[in-house]
Order: C-alpha cells, then sequence, then structure tokens
C-alpha cells in the first residue's frame, strides 16, 4: 500500500515536471494573429471610385520565421492589414468597390481605377536583436493600380515601421502586436498622404482632370 | 517549522515591498518663452498632451503621457485634459509619428486642410504639449541565485540597478499659435533587489516622480492652483 502511494507520488511529481517542461519549451514559441483597431483618417475625399483587390497573399499573409538562430515566431498580419484598409479607403475615396480580381469585366458599379496590394517584405527585431529595448517591425508592400480595362497606370513602394517599448509584465506577443498596429498605422498614413504624390497617379489625375474640363 | 519560517520570511517581504521605496532625485527646470504674456488656462478650454515618437531608439512611453494628463487633472482647480489616444485617432493620421507636426509653424499649415482644422476645433484646446524622453537603465550590478527546494522555490543573492527618467515638455500656445515655454524633467534613482527566501524588490519610480513633478509644474506653468510650487530640485 505505502509502495503504491509513493509510486503515485512520483508519477504525479514525474506529470507536473513534464507538464512544467513542456510549458516552458512552448514559451519558446510565438504566435500572434494581429488584431487592433484602426481610426476612421479625417481626409479630404478624393471624387472617385475605387475597385479593391486584396489577393490571398496578402489577405492571408503570414510570416513563419525561418532562420534557425532565431526563435521560432509565427505572426498572421494578412486579416489585420484587410482591416487596415478597409477602414482608411472609404475616407480616401468617395466610394470603395471590392473586386474579387484585378480584371473584372462588367461590373455592376463602373470604377475608376482599381488598386491590389502585396507584402514585398516583412522583418522584425526583438530586445535581444539590438542594443535598445525595442520590439520593431518593417513591412514594405508593393502597391498597384490599374485602370478599368487592366492597364498598370502606377507601381509604387510603400513602407511602414512601427515600435513598442518592453515592459515589465508585457508579453512578447501582445509588445509584436503593438508594434503591428503602430506599423499598420503607418503604412496607412503612408498610403493616404502620398496617394496622390505618386508621379503616376499625379499625371492621370491631372490628365482625368484636363479631359473634364 | 520550515514552512512557518517562510510564511514569516514571506509576510515581512510583502511588508517591505508595501513601505519600502527606493529613492529618487528629480530635476525640473522650465522656461518659459513668452514673457509678460499671461499663460493661464481661459474657462473651459482644454489641454492636449501628446507623446513624440520620432526618436529612433526610444519610445516616450504612453503610461508616462497619461500620467502627466492625471497629474494636470488632479486637486482643487481640475484641467479638461484630452487622453493621447482620443486625439490622435480622431486625428488620423496627422499625428502618427511620421506625420506629426514638429514646428508650431507645420501644425498651422496643417490647418489649411478644412476637415482637420474642423476636427481639432472640436477640442476646443487651448494648450498641446508635447512629450519628448524615456526611461532607461544606465546600469546594473549584482546576482540572484534561485533554486527549487523541498519547501518551493528559493532565491539568494543581491541586485541593483540605476535608471534615469529624462523628458521634455513642449508647450505650444494653439490660440496664440505659438511655442510658450518648455519644462525638461530628470528623475536618477537606484532600486535594490535583495533576495532572501524570495526577492524583495525596492523600487525607485523614477518614471512616477518625474511624471508628478512635471505634471505639477505644468499645473503652476498654467497658473492652475492658488499656491504655485517653484521650480525645483529635490530629492523624493
Amino acid at each position: 500500500m505505502k509502495d503504491e502511494k509513493r509510486y503515485i507520488t512520483n508519477k504525479t511529481t514525474l506529470g507536473t515536471l513534464m507538464v512544467t517542461l513542456v510549458l516552458l519549451l512552448s514559451g519558446c514559441a510565438t504566435k500572434v494573429e494581429v488584431s487592433g483597431n484602426f481610426p476612421t483618417p479625417v481626409f479630404h475625399q478624393m471624387p472617385l471610385t475605387v475597385g479593391v483587390y486584396y489577393p490571398p497573399t496578402f489577405s492571408q499573409y503570414t510570416y513563419h520565421e525561418t532562420n534557425e538562430n532565431r526563435s521560432d515566431r509565427t505572426f498572421g498580419i494578412g486579416s489585420a492589414q484587410v482591416k487596415l484598409f478597409q477602414t482608411i479607403l472609404p475616407s480616401i475615396f468617395k466610394s470603395v468597390v471590392p473586386m474579387t480580381s484585378v480584371n473584372t469585366p462588367n461590373l455592376e458599379q463602373p470604377v475608376d481605377l482599381v488598386l491590389t496590394m502585396t507584402v514585398d517584405d516583412f522583418q522584425y527585431t526583438v530586445p535581444g536583436d539590438t542594443r535598445i529595448d525595442m520590439y520593431e517591425v518593417w513591412i514594405k508592400y508593393n502597391m498597384q493600380l490599374f485602370d478599368p480595362q487592366g492597364q498598370l497606370i502606377a507601381d509604387w513602394i510603400l513602407t511602414a515601421y512601427g515600435k513598442s517599448p518592453t515592459a515589465m509584465l508585457k508579453s512578447e506577443g501582445a509588445a509584436i502586436n503593438e508594434a503591428m498596429i503602430v506599423a499598420l498605422r503607418d503604412a496607412g498614413a503612408g498610403f493616404a498622404m502620398s496617394f496622390d504624390k505618386v508621379p503616376e497617379i499625379r499625371q492621370w489625375l491631372q490628365h482625368r482632370a484636363n479631359s473634364q474640363i | 517549522m520550515i514552512k512557518a519560517f517562510t510564511i514569516v520570511i514571506q509576510a515581512g517581504a510583502i511588508l517591505l515591498l508595501v513601505l519600502v521605496q527606493g529613492c529618487t532625485t528629480v530635476t525640473i527646470d522650465q522656461s518659459r518663452l513668452v514673457q509678460g504674456e499671461g499663460s493661464e488656462l481661459a474657462a473651459g478650454k482644454s489641454i492636449v498632451v501628446v507623446g513624440r515618437r520620432s526618436g529612433s531608439e526610444y519610445e516616450t512611453e504612453p503610461d508616462l503621457v497619461s500620467c502627466i494628463g492625471k497629474v494636470l487633472n488632479k486637486g482643487q482647480s481640475q484641467v479638461r485634459v484630452i487622453p493621447e489616444d482620443v486625439f490622435v485617432d480622431k486625428l488620423y493620421p496627422w499625428f502618427e509619428p511620421r506625420t506629426a507636426p514638429v514646428k508650431v509653424a507645420d501644425l498651422f499649415r496643417l490647418l489649411e486642410y478644412e476637415e482637420l482644422s474642423q476636427a481639432i476645433a472640436d477640442f476646443d484646446m487651448q494648450y498641446l504639449i508635447w512629450v519628448d524622453g524615456s526611461t532607461q537603465t544606465i546600469s546594473k550590478s549584482g546576482q540572484i541565485t534561485c533554486a527549487l527546494g523541498v519547501t518551493g522555490i528559493s532565491c539568494f543573492g543581491f541586485g541593483t540597478w540605476d535608471k534615469r527618467a529624462e523628458y521634455e515638455a513642449t508647450i505650444w500656445d494653439y490660440s496664440k499659435r505659438k511655442m510658450v515655454g518648455k519644462i525638461n524633467g530628470t528623475a536618477d534613482g537606484t532600486s535594490y533587489m535583495p533576495a532572501i527566501v524570495i526577492p524583495i524588490p525596492i523600487i525607485a519610480p523614477v518614471q512616477d516622480d518625474v511624471c508628478k513633478a512635471i505634471g505639477l509644474q505644468l499645473r503652476s506653468f498654467f497658473k492652475v492652483d492658488a499656491e504655485q510650487p517653484p521650480a525645483q530640485n529635490k530629492t523624493m
């Protein structure tokens, strides 16, 4: 009876140790599905109807760390990116039409332009990587603008940067999520501010204004 | 017996934690850039405190910015302070790190956008305060070792670290369209962590202390209280 009790106690201790070990090991992997809210921009709306196509590589974009020297990390950014653009575009353009591809003929609502985007590059650093106590995120987008006939009008790069300081009791996942949201807000600000300053777009807008006179 | 001893130690440690704080030296330096003009806060007007986030190697902590707002809002005469996140979200994307106006003239250039001008007018703002700076750990020393024993985890050792909180609050007068003052606040403090069975952190609250000092000095700047604390150099 006594031996049986000792066996059970040892088994319980072993089980506790195993669970602790698993928890400690799983602590090395970080998985973040970026979530947050984005404010509606205060902006002078452009009198344009713009079709928007979010390709799956953008709407389901997930970053997996492949460097063996770094901890295992996975960041799901796709849905947060789509949420950002769904929030800001209606404030920048008079009308926004969701599209299922860049070339969608016979749309119920005719569009002036079709916008699409992809993630070209994603980088991040954690406090151990640099000498500053900060989580940092860089995202590089490739933006493309087409006319309704599918002809490319403009192709430009939009960069975004976000950082978040370390804090007591703040998990790595929470800090990275915070840095991502700052970066996405930065992307939204950059897009809103630079859209009509891209030379090809400015030229197209000028041409359109002249033809309407 | 061992269990009772551990409980006594833990209770003592918790009591120490509650009662003891590390020492902090706070220095406040104020410069009023517009002499001979009143900087009183007009009745019904509000103040906005926003963090500058353009520094590449540091980030002005949102907690510090909101703490200064809370100190401004305390006391007999309450000041209407717009929370940073409310202000920045409402005026998105004009007050983001890459777009925020750096000079007063930049802000008034932005007001050419009718939508933005109206959104700012809705806040009924008289002063916009930019807070720039950070709290950094300057040095660390000591060592604490923890081990898993029969009675649980027990630690032994001693650790100490020095922190410096350094911030500058720049005051823009929205109605006069000029920068009217600057307040620099610095706090230095050493924290200790002796560990006998459990670690007992004796924290020097440098960020809290510099926040209170800057907040009180701002109240003095705006002549919010009847008795105003003079610019000071004190140990808290």
